[in-house]
């Protein structure tokens, strides 16, 4: 396997090198424009989503056995659209000749995770690397097999934020306890980037609540919340028939930050300064410099107090396993603008999805198999973003390999619509895979 | 293979520029807590009261002298007037475009 990634990391930088001579070498993301601040709100969103506390709640499975290990690598292509001056001596030379043109903004993540457990009790440890780049993704990709060593050395090398206009590295981790018993689950850990994290889940119906607290100044009370009935079984109860006829049923509340936070105003704010100072630079023969009075610029503190509720907050409904093959899935926006967000159909080969309540090992099997999902997502015209709105078609498909590893090609989808509204036509591509040791 | 293929770099539509002005004008609306009606109703009142001046991005001699890239100061320095003018200016678009004297090279119009 390990051959196999570094041939495949091989042949993908033989390929960034030939594109390298097509595309410009020195791109000044243009601040100001709506791209810019997309992208801006793009590469904290993609932090706070593919943070180590939310993978430790979308990938360790309760009731895991004695050791398990999860991998996941995601890139967000055209995530955002951002104007870019080429600074480039002999910019005539490449294929594309602008001067100005637009670039892309991909979004990329890399999660691990890693749970031991003895009789209830267990420990678990999760990572993420999120990074945002503008172009050369080429290269990129193949790099994001490498971030395994950040991901596992972490707690020692302590957390890394960076970022710069409209490119970021971060480097996140939790650590924490875990007991499983027969009637509930729950975990509580620390996360390195500075708050706590916590998750219960109770195995009867499939009630569910998780949260990351952030400790000191932030805006938001929790960096996310989840919480609800997931993938209900009737058939737990004696009704198989019905089980089999409607299949599981999922209901629940997300709320995640939606935009700005403190971080991105600080940015602003350094724009801010950057526009003062340009203003005496912008040649214009009708205007007298010495006119010019200074801008004024908002504070931060009014600029907090503006954003201090800006909050994706969405009601899912999930009927999955209809028959065995199909799924519905309904969501609602409930902030911040209250809209029917998406509808989607997909089919699946049997057995695909797992149920949540797990008795044995043996519930722990995943059958390898497909899904294709189809369906439309509505978007509001949202100016302020330099979206113009409308109704776009959204596809899913995933394959499950026999050795648990899921690869997945998303277009438009819900999930990545929800967080980036902006990023309509972005394509994603996710790789997850799981390793049990029993 | 095929989706790395694809292409990261586009052209600039002539009218991006001046389209930028306005959704400078949305987005600092909204922050300031105009809410969302608002911010799309001034939009909209933009494209309504203002035609755009077509620039084209690799065009160096540039429009009046200034280089298209510095055209952007117009959006940036909208997206950072203080709330008090944003309330100040209210519905008056003519005074959001005071915000840089570039703003008057990308828009025709009252």
């Amino acid at each position: 396997m390990i051959v196999l990634l570094l041939l495949t990391q091989s042949a993908l930088l033989g390929e960034a090198r030939a594109a390298r001579l097509n595309s410009c070498e020195f791109n000044y993301p243009i601040a100001g424009s709506a791209g810019f601040t997309n992208a801006q709100k793009g590469r904290k969103t993609n932090r706070n989503t593919y943070s180590a506390a939310n993978f430790a709640e979308r990938a360790l499975v309760d009731g895991a056995p004695s050791a398990q290990w999860v991998m996941e690598w995601n890139a967000t292509l055209n995530a955002a659209r951002v104007p870019t001056l080429c600074g480039d001596s002999d910019f005539l030379e490449h294929k594309r000749k602008e001067r100005l043109y637009e670039d892309s903004l991909d979004l990329y993540a890399s999660n691990f995770a890693l749970s031991f457990e003895s009789k209830s009790f267990g420990a678990f440890y999760s990572a993420s690397v999120t990074q945002s780049v503008m172009g050369f993704r080429y290269a990129v990709l193949p790099t994001m097999l490498l971030q395994l060593y950040p991901l596992v050395s972490a707690p020692f090398v302590g957390i890394w934020q960076r970022g710069d206009g409209v490119s970021s590295y971060s480097l996140d981790w939790i650590g924490g306890a875990h007991v499983d018993t027969e009637w509930f689950g729950a975990r509580v850990g620390y996360a390195g980037i500075g708050g706590a994290y916590g998750s219960f889940d109770e195995r009867t119906i499939g009630l569910f609540g998780s949260t990351a607290l952030p400790f000191g100044q932030h805006i938001s009370p929790w960096s996310f919340l989840k919480a609800g009935l997931d993938r209900f079984d009737p058939g737990r109860f004696g009704a198989t028939k019905v089980s089999e006829t409607i299949g599981m049923t999922s209901l629940f509340v997300r709320d995640l930050p939606y935009g700005q936070e403190l971080d991105s105003l600080l940015d602003q704010q350094a724009d801010a300064t950057t526009a003062r100072m340009a203003t005496s630079t912008i040649p214009d023969p009708r205007i007298d410099p010495s006119s010019i009075e200074p801008m004024p610029i908002a504070s931060l503190g009014e600029r907090l107090g503006d954003l201090a509720d800006v909050r994706l907050r969405t009601l899912h409904f999930e009927q999955k396993s209809i028959k065995g093959m199909v799924d519905v899935e309904l969501s609602y926006a409930l902030a911040p603008k209250v809209q029917v967000f998406d509808g989607m159909v997909a089919f699946h080969s049997p057995g695909y999805h797992q149920s949540r309540l797990i008795d044995s090992a043996d519930d722990r099997e995943v059958e390898p198999g497909f899904i294709i999902k189809a369906g439309a997502v509505q978007l509001p015209s949202q100016y302020s973003l330099g979206v113009e709105g409308g109704t776009y078609f959204s596809a899913r498909a995933e394959y499950r390999t026999p050795t648990r590893f899921t690869f997945m090609v998303l277009l438009n989808d819900p999930e990545q619509l929800a967080l980036y509204p902006f990023a309509t036509n972005a394509v994603s591509l996710r790789v997850f895979g799981v390793l049990d040791f029993d | 293979m095929i989706l790395l293929l694809l292409s990261c770099a586009s052209t600039l539509d002539s009218d991006a520029l001046c389209k930028e002005v306005g959704f400078a004008i949305a987005g600092r609306t909204e922050e300031c807590g105009g809410g969302s009606d608002l911010a799309e109703a001034r939009y909209l009142a933009f494209e309504e009261q203002y035609t755009c001046v077509q620039v084209d991005p690799s065009d160096t001699a540039g429009v009046g002298g200034v280089l298209p890239e510095d055209l952007y100061h117009c959006p940036l320095a909208i997206r950072h007037l203080a709330c008090e003018l944003v309330e100040q200016y209210g519905d008056d678009l003519d005074l959001w475009l005071t915000a840089s004297p570039t703003c008057r090279l990308l828009v025709e119009g009252t």
